[in-house]
This record gives C-alpha cells, structure tokens and sequence, in this order.
C-alpha cells in the first residue's frame, strides 16, 4: 500500500477536476516516483529524473521544495518504491544493485540489497506488511528480499520457473504472500513468494491454497501449455494490478489489450481489446472499475462486470474544455490546404489533453483500491496530474463508476 | 469436394470448408480448404457471405505456406470484389475479431501489391480503421502468428 489517507492534500489553484505539477523541467524518461501521504501533511515524493540519483521533493504551500538527493547508484533507477508505515525507501538500478533508505538523522543512509542477478533490476514493490520486496529483473526472474535480523542484512531468494523473460511490472496480493508479475514474454502470472522466516503461513485464497515459495498459481494465456508456440496473447505486459480484495487480477499489455482474471475461475479472463494505443499502467479504483492510461496520452476508464464476467469501455477520462470554434479566415484556410490537404485545421489531439505525452504510471492517492477518490498519473512529459474521481463523474455525463 | 483455385478466374470465387478432406490444402494445424463454386455477378449479398466465409477459420496456426498465400489471394479477391459504397457495410458486418482480421489481411496485402491491389486495400484500411481504431493496427504489429 503507497498511501494513508489525508484529509488535507488539497490541490491548488488550476482547473477544477485536476492540476498539473511540473517536477522536473527535464523530460522523465522512466517517471519512475512513488507518493507518501503522511499525518499531517507534508507531501513528499521520490522522483528520479532518468538519472543515477533520486530526488526527494516536500510540498510547502503551493510549492514544491526539493529536500533531498540520494546518490549511491552506479546506473539508472528503473523503480523506486516507499514503504509509508516504515518510511523506507527501496530504489532499484540498471546497475543490479537495490539499496533500501532509511530516513537517520535528516538524512537518507542506503543499504545495499545484494540481488545476485546479472542484469538490471526493472521494477521494485514494497509488499503489503513492508517485512519484504520483490525486484523484477531481466535476468528473468523476480527477486524476493528480506530482512534477516541474525545476521542484519537483506537476504534475497529467487523465483525463476517458467519465466522465460524480463520482468516489466509487480504487484502484491493484500495477503502479504501472492505476488502478480507482467513479462516481456507475453504472460502475467500470480506466484507464492512466502518467506517462513518472516510470516505465518497464510490462509487459503481463491488463487489457490498450497503456496510454498515460487510456486505459480496463475498464468495468464492458458495453463501451463506446453510449448513456446502456445497461442498468448501477442504483447509485453506493461502492468499489473490486483484489487483491494486480491481476488481480481488486471493486466495491460502492448497489443493493446486489458484483461482481468478472477481468482478460482481458471479459464475466464476476459480481455477487451481497446482501439487505443497500448495501455502502459492500469490501477482498480474500485472492485469493478480500473482506470488505465498510456500512449494515448489520456486516462481510460473500464468497468468490469463479475456475474457476466465481461470487461468493457467505460470512457475516456480527459476530455477538454472545448474551445469556441473561431472562424477560419480565407487565408488560413489556403495555409491549411497548403500545408495539409485539407481545409480545416487539423485537430491536434494531445494538445488537448493534459498528459503532453504518454502516461507511464498511475497510483492511487486516496481511498484505497476499493474507493479511490484522488488517482494521480505520471508521464514522459515530466508532468504529473492528480485526479478528483467524484469531479470526474459529475464532469462527464454517462460516466459511471461502480 | 476440391478444386485448384488455379482454374478459376474473374467472378468465381472458391469458398468453403470442409474439415480435413483434403491434404494437400491442409495439415494438421487446420487451414483454410478451397473450393470452388459458380458466383452470380456481383450481388451484395453474396459478397457479405462471402467476406464472412472468407475470414473464417484463418491459417493462422498452420506452416504451410502455400495454404497461406491460397488464403491470402482468395480475401484479396473478395475484397476487390465489392463496390466501394458497399466496404463501409461490409465492415460493419464483422465483429471485433473480424475487424482484427481483416486488418491483417489487408497489411499483408499491402506487402506485395499488384496492380489495382493497394488502392482497393487502402479503402479497406480507412473504414477497417474507422471500425477498430488504432488498437487493430497494434495487434497487427504485436501478432506472433500472422496469417
């Protein structure tokens, strides 16, 4: 879990249903950040701007102040994720190094997690209880690391079968135990990453009941069939997510489809095959709504209906004050004939929206998976946007979030 | 019943299936078989079932590539056999998978174009596009097995 709720994370100023911050002038490749809400506020939040070094920025007012820099990576920082109860940071790098911040003193002192893979860390979470955290690497395979208290270090154990490659996007189970993983080879899976030494062995879940360490529950694209040539779905998938109960697992992937699964019902997952770009990150907002954003620059809405397990478009969720038609001017339109065939000016779409350009990641502010009422997006223009739900649904007729 | 495709011509178009009768259209991993029947000239309605017969069954899953150029040819023919104002109907016709398709076809028309072939795939494409968005194109590009 990213957040707590905070009653006083107001937005400033700007536009009534959502207000964009610029974090860093420069463009951020991977907007790899994470948000900490936090009693009282301040807001804080870890952003790296596609460099070796994350920095720590405080919301001050209307502002928004950088407080810290942590610089101990040898490569890029691919994740960053923070652990609110135990305010620790986990950053992973192109440098198959994760070093795990501890706030002493004012300042941020790394740990070094020894991940013993060999090629760069792609993606870290924090899970649920925040005693453990998986790297995702290109090393094909996931790495789970804990804290050993004999020996005060971080120990990391392995999940390797059947990964057959990199490792894009993690997500946790809210039992602390069952962890979701999108691969570059074209499958989501649900594996058991239960460590003895730091949990109680858990209760039986839909996704199955015997879960000793790397076991895999699920696999998106059929079970277990045999042979590279099995027929999957055609694309990486970019991401993700459970739902606040664990029972509903949601992935994106870059034929541009959404699928959900639920837990127990092998062989239904119903997948909506969207006639946007590829979606790029997908969260639940509530059990039947997800809200996924990505290429298209604009965040997307889809509901999914558990009793005739189906997914569909739910809307698009930016849509722009339209601008009064000003009238085209006779040499305009000769310019516009000129330059592009046609006579009317052609609609630009992204300037338009609020996300200049694709939209790498999406959280949840407040409310939780199960009642979200502020999500926030992040994207490769360097911005972020943060996004009142009850604004959106009174802003947008036909919107319904269930 | 099998005819070469070969010794027709002009408005016939062969259509059918017909499961595992013949072996030398189809292997094991399930092709389009061919067969032949007399067409009326043009008449709108046989075209939509021809475009519905046509996009059955795809080859997708065979490595036979002469089964695949036999398809290829024959969705290339239906197509070129509709009248222009008739594309959009013929389109709306088909569901999300069939405009998936359907999009396929028409890219891999597009990689070896004969005469009149392009310009016809061309107003395929924009009401395909119309009809599945930008997301058909993607599958396209992200399939791992083309037809």
């Amino acid at each position: 879990m990213l957040t707590l709720s905070c009653p006083a994370c107001y937005l400033a100023g700007g536009r009534n249903w959502s207000d964009l911050f610029v974090v860093c002038t420069r463009s951020l490749l991977t907007c790899t950040f994470c948000l900490f809400l936090f009693f009282p506020p301040p807001i804080e939040i870890a952003i790296s701007p596609n460099n070796h070094e994350v920095h720590i920025y405080k919301k001050s007012g209307n502002q928004w102040v950088k407080t810290h820099e942590l610089k101990e990576h040898n490569g890029h920082i691919t994740g960053i994720d923070w652990a609110p109860d135990s305010n620790r940071i986990v950053t992973c790098g192109a440098d198959r190094n994760a070093y795990v911040w501890t706030l002493k003193e004012g300042t941020w002192k790394p740990t070094l997690v020894i991940l013993r893979i060999n090629r760069a860390a792609r993606c870290v979470k924090w899970s649920p209880r925040e005693n453990k955290f998986a790297v995702g690497s290109g090393s094909r395979l996931i790495s789970i690391c804990y804290f050993e208290q004999e020996n005060d270090w971080w120990v990391c154990k392995h999940i390797k079968k059947p990964i057959r490659s990199t490792i894009l996007s993690l997500d946790w189970h809210p039992n602390n135990v069952l962890l979701a993983a999108g691969s570059c080879d074209f499958k989501c899976r649900v594996f058991s990453a239960y460590i003895k030494e730091v949990e109680e062995k858990p209760g039986p879940t839909p996704w199955g009941s015997k879960m000793p360490f790397g076991e895999m529950l699920f696999e998106s694209g059929g079970s277990g069939a045999a042979g590279p040539a099995s027929a999957g779905g055609g694309g990486w998938v970019h991401s993700v997510c459970f739902s606040h109960s664990g029972n509903r697992l949601a992935w994106t992937s870059h034929d541009s489809t959404v699928s959900v699964a639920e837990g127990g019902k092998t062989g239904t997952v119903n997948s909506l095959s969207s006639e946007t770009l590829p979606l790029l990150c997908v969260t639940f907002i509530t059990e039947n709504s997800l809200v996924a954003a990505g290429h298209d620059c604009y965040p997307v809405l889809f509901v999914y209906d558990g009793a005739k397990a189906s997914l569909t478009f739910g809307g698009k969720l930016d849509v722009p004050k339209q601008t009064a038609q000003k009238g085209i001017s006779a040499r305009e339109r000769f310019q516009n004939l000129d330059r592009r065939a046609s006579e009317t000016q052609s609609t630009e779409k992204d300037l338009n929206t609020l996300h200049k350009n694709s939209i790498s990641e999406i959280s949840v502010l407040e409310g939780g998976r199960n009642q979200c009422t502020k999500f926030c997006t992040t994207g490769m223009d360097g911005g972020m946007g943060i996004w009142d739900v009850k604004t959106l649904e009174s802003e947008m007729k036909n919107l319904k979030i269930v | 019943m099998v005819i070469n495709t070969q010794s027709c011509d002009g408005l016939m178009l062969g259509l059918c299936d017909i499961f595992g009768a013949c072996s030398r259209y189809c292997d094991t991993g399930g092709g389009l078989l061919l067969c032949c029947w007399f067409l009326n000239p043009p008449c709108t309605g046989n075209l939509m079932e021809a475009l519905q017969a046509v996009l059955k069954n795809p080859p997708i899953n065979t490595k036979n590539q002469n089964v695949k150029d036999r398809a290829e040819g024959l969705v290339l023919k239906v197509l070129s056999a509709f009248k222009s104002s008739d594309i959009e109907k013929g389109v709306q016709s088909l569901d999300k998978n069939g405009v998936d398709l359907l999009m396929k076809y028409i890219y891999k028309g597009f990689e070896r174009p004969s005469e009149n072939s392009s310009a016809v795939l061309l107003q395929w494409h924009e009401k395909a596009l119309a009809a599945g968005g930008v997301g058909s194109i993607v599958r396209v590009l992200t399939a791992r097995k083309t037809v």
